[in-house]
């Protein structure tokens, strides 16, 4: 049982290691979750544009960062913003030393930027199937254009929307895996760090799979009970 | 049995775009497609089959198929498609009940590992596609098809089969892009398909986020063309599902 | 006596199809008008271009004597010149659908007062109490605190009308309102319908129902093809239609 002493707390094994990981890719997972949600809300306005050119530019971020491997973007976005953030403070400060942007900073918006094309879809197409008859007895009964949106539209599109955004969710949180080749310290990486110096490979990323799990089904389980409560005015009659 | 490559530091300098080096590279790039298009056709025929088995089991009845077939797609599809590729390439080795078996050969490979992990992965993802499709065959059609005196196989093969696989169709689309990309994580265990040489370009000449771009721009391209043939597919057989836009 | 609702020269088109092709049309206080035809005769393109959630392309509309400004937006294509106008308008010709569309994420009570709170700015407490006594005129108080769609087509159709009622309307526009009950539904729609009439409320129904148009119209209109093909008094146009179109549907729709 070789494991449980590879596994235990404290300077003896990884555990504690491990466990610590864990939060930073809940955080990682929350962070770039809320940065999706922040830029799928100027996504779904640009691909409900009736401006052609912005319209252009929100098809363009989705199937774009939706065409390409997550691994590509997250090595894409990793360089590039480092590049950008030094040459501009080249550019403007004359300052060419090395910069390296924080990790975690750079991987939570990495993510946050694939998050955010999935959960643009999520959301427009939530806007879509709104049935339009909710949006018309709304103007008939006197809404003005804000009233239906922020009474009507809003609360219906959220409802429609949680299952897939709770979907995206449990991508999110198994994309944070790749963030290992950034050197983040997150489940993935630890796991590879600890294979690496004890010779356990199958122990370490088992753990790592384990950890994944406990994380998408506690998740799951907290979306479905916010599905219920969301659902509460849908229910299906009983026939 | 390093992979230090996965991690990355940054150059000391800035480098531009470099447009000569891109265009160098660009025929580079193009001679790991066909390595890619293989890692994703061998991984989704067999996952096709392996889905259509794991699908089966969760209908058959039987309870202990039912657990067998429930806990692979949850564990499959909860955790990160790259755990399933270290666990197999990395994890077995740290057996030497594996290492002295005549599987060996087979798990030391990085080319079979990969495709053992993206058919295991697919397969749990298609076999709930299949289970979707299956559930939203409307009753009534089934009944329909029962009262003409169609049961059995016959029932399956003429009427339900080929209607959750219409209705399957979209879904599984989306499932074929996702082997695209999931190929390139194979990169990580040492395959030259795209990402890999596009890996090991860079360790060379160090400009990453070019030879990168260009990588992505041809995996745009597949899916490109993926998409397109799930359109074709879809025009073709469900022509009664499409909207005139 | 004031003129409730004036419709003049009224015309809409969607691309080629002309829908409506002119038609006009007064509604004086307390009139209860009566839209029948066959499907595709522009019934609910009217009653819709009525409160404006389709623009007519040409014409007018007075509510209450007031009319509606349009004018022309950048493409050239009519439009509401002042929507504040319109969506006031809209408080005064409160309208019932077919397919009932209450709001699925409130509850009965909350899809009546909703628009008393946060259009007509009215108290919280005022609206509830308003709302129960229109839910009880309806006869679904004790739904109140239920959703949508646990109630039977019937009992939402009778909760769309307290919601349409609790705009303290001067008009009331129905759209087709039992055209989506089952059969044993549609009595209890038209009892609340019948009882509304009695009021003195100026109502106009665009409706399949005959037994209902007979009984409660003060006035009859028959469209075809977007045009008013006869119009008149119930009686006359039921017992002595004149039009030979109008004699065929009623032959095909007049039930036992």
């Amino acid at each position: 049982m070789e494991f449980i002493h590879l596994l235990s707390l404290g300077d003896q094994g990884w555990g504690d290691e491990m466990l610590r990981a864990t939060m930073v890719t809940i955080m990682v997972s929350i962070s770039a979750m809320c940065i999706g949600l922040f830029v799928s809300i100027f996504g779904t306005i640009a691909k409900l544009s009736k401006n052609r050119l912005i319209r252009a530019i929100g098809n363009t971020y989705t199937t774009v960062v939706r065409g390409i491997p997550e691994l590509l973007v997250i090595y894409l976005l990793y360089f590039g913003f480092n590049n950008a953030v030094m040459s501009i403070a080249n550019s403007l400060f004359g300052y060419n030393q090395y910069i390296e942007l924080p990790v975690f900073l750079i991987a939570a918006l990495a993510v946050g930027i694939i998050s955010g094309a999935y959960s643009t879809e999520v959301i427009r197409g939530a806007f879509l199937v709104v049935p339009r008859g909710q949006i018309e007895a709304a103007k008939s009964v006197g809404m003005n254009k804000f009233l239906v949106f922020y009474r009507v539209l809003i609360p219906q599109v959220l409802r429609y929307a949680l299952p897939g955004l709770g979907n995206v969710w449990q991508l999110t949180l198994k994309d944070t895996a790749l963030i290992m080749v950034t050197g983040l310290v997150e489940i993935m990486r630890q796991a590879h760090i600890a294979s690496g110096s004890t010779y356990s490979p199958f122990t370490f990323y088992m753990s790592a799979a384990i950890l994944y799990l406990v994380l998408t089904t506690a998740s799951s389980m907290a979306l479905n009970s916010a599905e219920n409560w969301a659902n509460k005015g849908v229910k299906r009659e009983k026939a | 049995m390093s992979i230090d490559g996965i991690c990355i530091s940054l150059p000391k300098e800035y480098l531009g775009l470099k447009v000569q080096l891109m265009c160098d590279s660009l025929p580079k790039l193009l001679l790991g497609i066909p390595l890619t298009i293989e890692l994703v056709a061998i991984s989704l025929s067999i996952g096709f089959v392996l889905a259509m088995c794991i699908a089966l089991m969760r209908i058959s009845g039987s309870r202990l198929l039912n657990i067998v077939s429930r806990s692979y797609v949850f564990y499959f599809r909860g955790t990160p498609l790259l755990v399933q590729i270290f666990l197999i390439y990395y994890g077995l080795a740290q057996f030497d009940l594996i290492k002295e078996s005549f599987l060996w050969p087979f798990f030391r490979e990085a080319y079979w590992c990969g495709i053992l992990a993206l058919t295991l992965n697919t397969g749990a993802y298609t076999a709930e596609i299949i289970r979707g499709g299956l559930q939203s065959v409307p009753h009534g059609q089934i009944e329909s098809a029962r009262s003409m005196g169609m049961s059995g196989i016959l029932l399956y093969r003429r009427v339900i089969l080929p209607i959750a696989f219409r209705q399957a169709l979209p879904a599984y689309g989306n499932e074929m892009i996702l082997m695209v990309k999931g190929t390139s994580l194979v990169s990580t265990i040492t395959l030259m398909e795209i990402t890999g040489i596009a890996r090991h370009i860079i360790a060379k000449y160090w400009t990453p986020v070019e030879i990168f771009l260009i990588a992505g721009i041809i995996y745009l391209f597949i899916n490109y063309l993926v998409t397109r043939i799930v359109r074709y597919a879809e025009n073709r057989y469900t022509p009664y599902l499409q909207t005139n836009e | 006596m004031i003129t409730a609702l004036k419709i003049k020269n009224l015309t809409k088109s969607f691309g080629s199809l002309d829908v409506i092709k002119g038609i006009s049309l007064t509604a004086n206080q307390g009139d209860v008008i009566c839209i029948i035809g066959s499907s595709g005769s522009g019934k609910s393109t009217l009653l819709r271009c009525i409160n404006l959630l389709e623009t007519p392309d040409s014409g007018d509309v007075w509510v209450n004597e007031e009319l509606i400004s349009m004018t022309k937006n950048k493409a050239g294509d009519p439009c509401p010149a002042d929507y504040k106008q319109v969506d006031r308008i809209r408080t005064k010709l409160a309208m019932v659908f077919q397919d009932f569309n209450l709001w699925t994420h409130m509850t009965v009570l909350q899809n009546v007062i909703e628009s008393p709170i946060h259009v007509q700015k009215i108290s919280k407490q005022n609206a509830i109490d308003r709302g129960y006594d229109l839910l009880k005129k309806v006869g679904i108080n004790e739904k109140a605190e239920q959703y949508p769609s646990s109630l039977s087509g019937g009992q939402q159709q009778r909760v769309a009308i307290a919601r349409a009622l609790a705009v303290n309307p001067d008009i009331l526009l129905f759209d087709e309102p039992t055209s989506s009950l089952d059969p044993e539904l549609v009595g209890e729609v038209l009892r609340v319908m019948k009882s509304l009439a009695k009021e003195g409320r100026t109502m106009i129904v665009v409706t399949h129902e005959m037994g209902f148009a007979k009984e409660v119209a003060s006035k009859v209109v028959f469209l075809h093809e977007g045009l008013i093909e006869e119009q008149g008094e119930a009686k006359e146009v039921f017992n002595s239609p004149k039009s030979e179109r109008l004699k065929q549907f009623l032959a095909s729709n007049l039930e036992g």
